[in-house]
């Protein structure tokens, strides 16, 4: 039951702002997309666009080789949940979860299965009475998901589904949805602006920005690789520090970057490709720079002005003598105190370029 | 200082400060004008004397008098010909009207302007309407070649004419608190119903109607209780008549109390119409909350 969705040249222009520009994109079957931007990015739009709940200015949407967007929302064989549930508040649980499947004249013994198997797939078996509004966010939350499942659908789609939920739920559900899609094997969509769930459910990220996508990818090569540095500063926490890079030299074929706070960083990152006469930045993340032995030879110094203490890692805030802050990270066993005087030490494998374009160049392997 | 629960005497009497200028307004303006006329209702009473108990005489006499029992009659069929049309049509209009586009803006105000008009320019219009051989309606009739209708002077129609002038003149209301009604309903239920392949039909009825329940049952009973009152359409328009088929029980309270000084009667009369639109409005009530 699982569909390939394909967006062909998507645009989307509300009274001449253009929203979305030019999209172009494939999604597998059976695999999970995230949809990941800023508020604003257009993401939710895209999401209703596939849905039919949103008009299209130009451009195409199919689905397994049908076109999808000549379709109306429930012709589509496309469930969503949307970000306030959106339940019925009028009917039980039970009318909620079946009411898609009566309006096409479902046959009674089929609804009455897929509706228990739902209910017991979602643990929700003694709601099926219950008004909406007796039941807790969390219960919402499913009883929305089992009105989605007993549609059998091709694909699933997710408008932030958990942000009405408090954190304790939200990981719990944000698992349980991981679970759901092993269990469904269906093709998922899902819009969020929260990294740690487009990381943790994703196969493939999408990121929006700017009327268009910065990034295509597997959530590994988004953090590890990111494709421009709007990407590189929007994925990941603590944000990447960056650098303005004074000269880029040749060595080996390998760039050595030039930074006024730090020592000559020989970075892998191939010159062959790179381009000349251009003014770069350069990027490193947090637990890439790392705080130094005492005693041990460093490539930058400082002084610590906030140490944020994570319990598994520790966060060090260090300002250099340029006055220059950034972000390292220490292993949360060393004892480290604010003023004091430390050595940083770049990891050379890990450091990102970005020319003027914002385009990235990255060393190493993934 | 003193606790949140108990307040100091000073507060209570400052509290109580506030809604004085209502209560006596209630006191004075509704209650005790209501008690005052179930009591004259026992009474014979003119203008001239003291009252004298007489039991109930004036009841009696009302429903013996076949005018009065002619415009209760008069009183629930125009409110049967009124009410429904003013909550379906209000209905109707509210949802053709509820988007943000200036033309159902400026709609919405035309419909909802003649609301505002006085009930002697609202009759002045229809008159107009309705004047036999040179209105708009017999210009109408005779565009298509049809019988005029005597709309004011047949005793079928005088009734009627009058109902759909008020259903003109009333509309507004109706129509501007379902215009709130429907706009309490979050726009992503109407999208799960589309995704949920619901018919329009299906959708109106599974959706929006529970949705505004409540002021469906609130817009009816203020109408039922306004329509009751019908006296000012009817006295300008067709003065009750032909042969009292369009006169109503306040305009039958009007000329026993003010025209013929027979003040018990007419207070009788009103307590009547009271129970009337008190159990009108209480089974309407009753009625709504049982589906509900």
């Amino acid at each position: 039951m699982a569909a390939s969705i394909e967006i062909k040249n998507l645009t989307k222009a509300y009274d001449g702002s253009t929203v979305l520009n030019n999209i172009n994109f494939q999604i597998n079957e059976r695999e999970f997309i995230v949809f990941l931007g800023p508020s604003g990015c257009g993401k939710s739009t895209l999401l209703r666009m596939i849905a039919g709940l949103e008009s299209i200015s130009d451009g195409e949407i199919w689905m397994d080789g049908k076109r999808l967007d000549t379709l109306a929302p429930g012709h589509r064989n496309i469930s969503m949940v949307f970000q306030n549930y959106a339940l019925y508040p009028h009917m039980s649980v039970e009318e909620n979860m079946t009411f898609g499947l009566k309006n096409i004249g479902t046959e009674k013994s089929v609804i009455e299965q897929r509706l228990s198997e739902a209910a017991r797939i979602l643990e929700i078996e003694h709601l099926l009475k219950r008004k909406p509004a007796e039941l807790s966010g969390g219960q919402r939350q499913r009883v929305a998901i089992g009105r989605a499942i007993v549609r059998e659908p091709s694909a699933f789609l997710f408008d932030e589904p958990l942000s009405n939920l408090d954190a304790a739920l939200r990981s719990r559900t944000r698992i349980e949805l991981a679970q759901l899609h092993q269990r469904v094997n269906t093709t998922m969509i899902y819009v969020t602006h929260d990294q740690v769930e487009a990381m943790t459910l994703a196969d493939r990220i999408v990121i929006l920005n700017n009327q268009g996508i910065e990034q295509i990818g597997t959530p590994i090569e988004i953090y590890q690789r990111p494709a421009t540095k709007f990407v590189a500063g929007f994925v990941g926490s603590p944000a990447m520090n960056f650098f303005d890079v004074t000269k880029v030299e040749e060595n080996n074929n390998k760039a050595t970057i030039h930074i006024d706070e730090f020592a000559p960083i020989h970075s892998t990152i191939s010159t062959d490709g790179l381009p000349v006469e251009q003014r770069f930045e350069m990027g490193v993340r947090a637990e890439d720079i790392l705080i130094a032995e005492e005693g041990e030879e460093a490539h930058a110094y400082g002084k610590i002005i906030f140490i944020e203490r994570l319990g598994d890692r520790t966060l060090v805030y260090v300002s250099l003598a340029s006055g220059k802050m950034l972000i390292a990270e220490a292993s949360s066993k060393r004892l480290l105190e604010n003023n004091q005087q430390v050595g940083l030490n770049v990891d050379f494998n890990t450091v990102h370029l970005f020319d003027e374009n914002e385009k990235a160049y990255h060393g190493g392997e993934l | 200082m003193s606790s949140p629960i108990t307040l100091s005497n000073k507060e209570r009497w400052s509290n109580f400060l506030f809604i004085t200028p209502y209560l006596l307004v209630f006191i004075f303006m509704i209650a005790l004008p209501l008690f005052w006329g179930i009591h004259l209702s026992f009474q014979k009473v003119d203008l001239f004397g003291p009252g004298k108990f007489i039991g109930w005489n004036n009841y009696t006499r009302l429903f013996d008098n076949k005018i009065f029992l002619q415009t209760v009659w008069n009183t629930c069929y125009f409110v049967l010909l009124t009410v429904p049309a003013l909550v379906v049509i209000g209905l109707g209009l509210a949802m053709a009207l509820n988007q943000q586009t200036r033309t159902a803006n400026i709609l919405r105000g035309v419909f909802f302007a003649s609301t505002i008009l006085s009930v002697t320019v609202v009759t002045l219009i229809w008159r107009i309407i309705f004047i036999p051989n040179d209105g708009f309606m017999a210009m109408v009739f005779q565009w298509f070649n049809l019988d005029p209708i005597p709309f004011l002077s047949s005793p079928d129609w005088a009734l009627k004419s009058i109902a759909i002038a008020t259903i003109w003149w009333c509309l507004g209301l109706p129509m501007i608190l379902l215009t709130a009604a429907l706009q309490q309903i979050p726009k992503d239920l109407y999208e799960a119903a589309q995704l949920d392949n619901a018919s329009k039909w299906t959708t109106f009825r599974r959706i929006t109607l529970p949705s505004i329940t409540r002021t469906l049952i609130l817009v009816t009973i203020i109408e039922i209780v306004m329509q009751f009152q019908l006296f000012g359409q009817a006295l300008l328009m067709t003065n009750g008549g032909p042969n009292n088929t369009s006169r109503s029980i306040v305009m039958f309270i009007y000329d026993a109390g003010f025209r013929r000084w027979d003040i018990g009667m007419a207070a009788a009369a009103s307590q009547i119409l009271f129970l009337i639109i008190l159990v009108a409005a209480f089974a309407q009530f009753m009625i709504s909350r049982k589906k509900g």
